[in-house]
């Protein structure tokens, strides 16, 4: 003992030792401090990917909007199936007018009477929900895609819906109503594919005045643009007339889109048009929701068309008896807004015998 | 006789190894010691509350960074009676804070000429605020061309959104 008292060994390691202690102590109070940080931003960015998982299985389809509303004193209806996971509410809808270029905006109805909608909560799986929508007019049944609406969630997720869709073509007597894949359909009436041949009147059959021993026509077709934005003619545009010879279904010659004449059936006059009109300039535009005469007559893109039998003469019509066509088929080529697209619409001749 | 004790002693001195006493080489231990304790106890818990403090800002930070959340809801282009232009952005706070709208870019220009001005504080919808606000903007835009815009807030949270007329 008396020993140990007196002895100066150990007096150094004694000391580093508190040293050392020392510094683990504080280093390991600073490490669990910093587990502490660390551990609650883990916890709290668990807890907001949980958010966004949730967020991500927002899923609702708006399917319709019906109007009057079937609730006494609201406009319209917004028909929203949730196909997602998780409860979905509404808190704004935007709808965006296209024509007019003015936004209405809905948030939840705080008081009866006002302006706003009610029912915004779809639950996972509903089918069919109606979110009462209450505004100053309702919607009007324009154009097609007239009303961009813009439902968004609570979450920060936006669902979109066109109104009004474009109605269904119905199919004409006897037959079926043609499908249509573009923006472009052709308006058949008493004066659709017409020809002007410049001795004879263009209120008679194409394939009526084939017989009276025209070579150059130029075919008249009336063309509605049934897209929301507008559409122009491509030179490349053509009209393809296809006949039966031998038992075998051949392909006349074609022809390409021309200017469209001074004046159009049935106001067609030679003062107007008098032997011919110039070459397609891919500059006839066609408005949304409007229709427009185009001319089938060039013999290659971009060229000039001739009437009757002067200037360029096309082969082939002539020969091609009138009751031997079996299909004519418009070839459309056109720039709809920013976007190309090529459009075929087929349709099978019936000649009058 | 004593000649040889002294010589004894002498060589006995030259050679003692202890010439230092006990007491002095110990507090030489004991002051060096503490010497570099007074310098390095300072330094390590100054670096290491620095440290502490460092991380745990970072880690707040980032907390609250991932508790921001912002959307673009929708956008508008707009012309006056006058034939100005502008740019509607309806910007949601969806998070779980309040966040401060600190630029909108539009093609990856900063915007100045924004209303109302930024920095702007927009709520969280927490506490029942009104979380969406109209950043009404003066750009020259054209039709049928796509516009980028991007919302960022100051802790560098984005919403990016692509719109045309």
């Amino acid at each position: 003992m008396r020993k140990h008292v007196y002895s100066k060994k150990g007096v150094g390691t004694a000391l580093g030792a508190v040293f050392f202690i020392g510094i683990v102590l504080l280093s390991l109070t600073a490490l669990i401090t910093i587990s502490g940080y660390q551990m609650k931003y883990f916890q709290t960015r668990d807890k907001m990917i949980e958010w966004d998982i949730k967020r991500m299985s927002e899923s609702i389809a708006i399917v319709n909007l019906t109007q009057p509303s079937k609730k006494p004193g609201y406009t319209f209806d917004l028909i929203v199936n949730n196909t997602g996971g998780v409860l979905v509410k509404i808190v704004r809808i935007y709808i965006y007018d296209n024509k007019y270029n003015n936004l209405s905006i809905f948030d939840k109805q705080k008081a009866s009477g006002e302006d706003g909608f009610i029912n915004g909560e779809v639950m996972p799986g509903e089918g069919n929900h109606a979110i009462n929508v209450k505004a100053q007019n309702p919607l009007a049944d324009d154009s097609p895609y007239r009303y961009r609406i813009i439902a968004c969630t609570e979450r920060g997720r936006q669902f979109s819906f066109s109104y009004p869709k474009p109605k269904p073509l119905l199919g004409g007597a006897g037959g079926v109503g043609p499908a249509h894949i573009g923006y472009l359909v052709m308006t058949f009436n008493q004066m659709s594919l017409l020809y002007t041949d410049f001795t004879h009147p263009i209120i008679t059959s194409a394939w009526e005045n084939l017989e009276h021993d025209a070579d150059n026509v130029v075919w008249h077709l009336n063309i509605t643009n049934i897209g929301t934005r507008d559409i122009t003619l491509l030179k490349e545009s053509r009209l393809i007339v296809s006949y039966i010879t031998s038992g075998e279904i051949k392909v006349s010659n074609v022809w390409y889109i021309s200017k469209p004449p001074q004046s159009v059936p049935p106001g067609w006059n030679k003062g107007d048009n008098p032997s011919g009109v110039p070459g397609y300039t891919e500059d006839q535009t066609i408005e949304p929701n409007h229709w427009e005469w185009v001319a089938f007559g060039a013999d290659s893109p971009g060229d000039s068309s001739v009437y009757g039998k002067k200037g360029n003469k096309i082969p082939g019509l002539k020969e091609v008896s009138a009751n031997d066509v079996v299909w004519i088929i418009l070839e459309f080529h056109y720039k709809y807004g920013d976007e190309y697209y090529s459009q075929v619409i087929p349709f099978a001749a019936i000649t009058l015998k | 006789m004593i000649i040889e004790v002294n010589k004894g002693l002498k060589v006995t001195s030259l050679k003692n190894k202890k010439a230092i006493s006990t007491v002095v080489s110990t507090l030489i231990i004991i002051g060096t010691v503490f010497a570099l304790f007074a310098i390095i106890y300072p330094w390590f818990t100054s670096s290491l509350t620095f440290s502490q403090s460092s991380a745990g800002l970072w880690y707040l930070s980032q907390e609250e960074a991932s508790k921001e959340r912002i959307v673009i809801e929708m956008v508008v282009f707009e012309v006056d009676a006058a034939g100005n232009k502008y740019v509607n952005i309806f910007v949601r706070n969806v998070g779980e804070i309040d966040v401060k709208i600190s630029a909108i870019y539009i093609n990856g220009s900063a915007q100045t000429s924004v209303d109302p001005s930024l920095p702007y504080r927009l709520y969280a919808s927490a506490n029942g605020a009104v979380n969406v606000q109209n950043f009404k903007i003066a750009y020259l835009w054209n039709e049928n061309e796509i516009y980028m815009i991007k919302v960022v807030t100051s802790r560098g949270t984005e919403a990016i959104y692509e719109a045309k007329r």
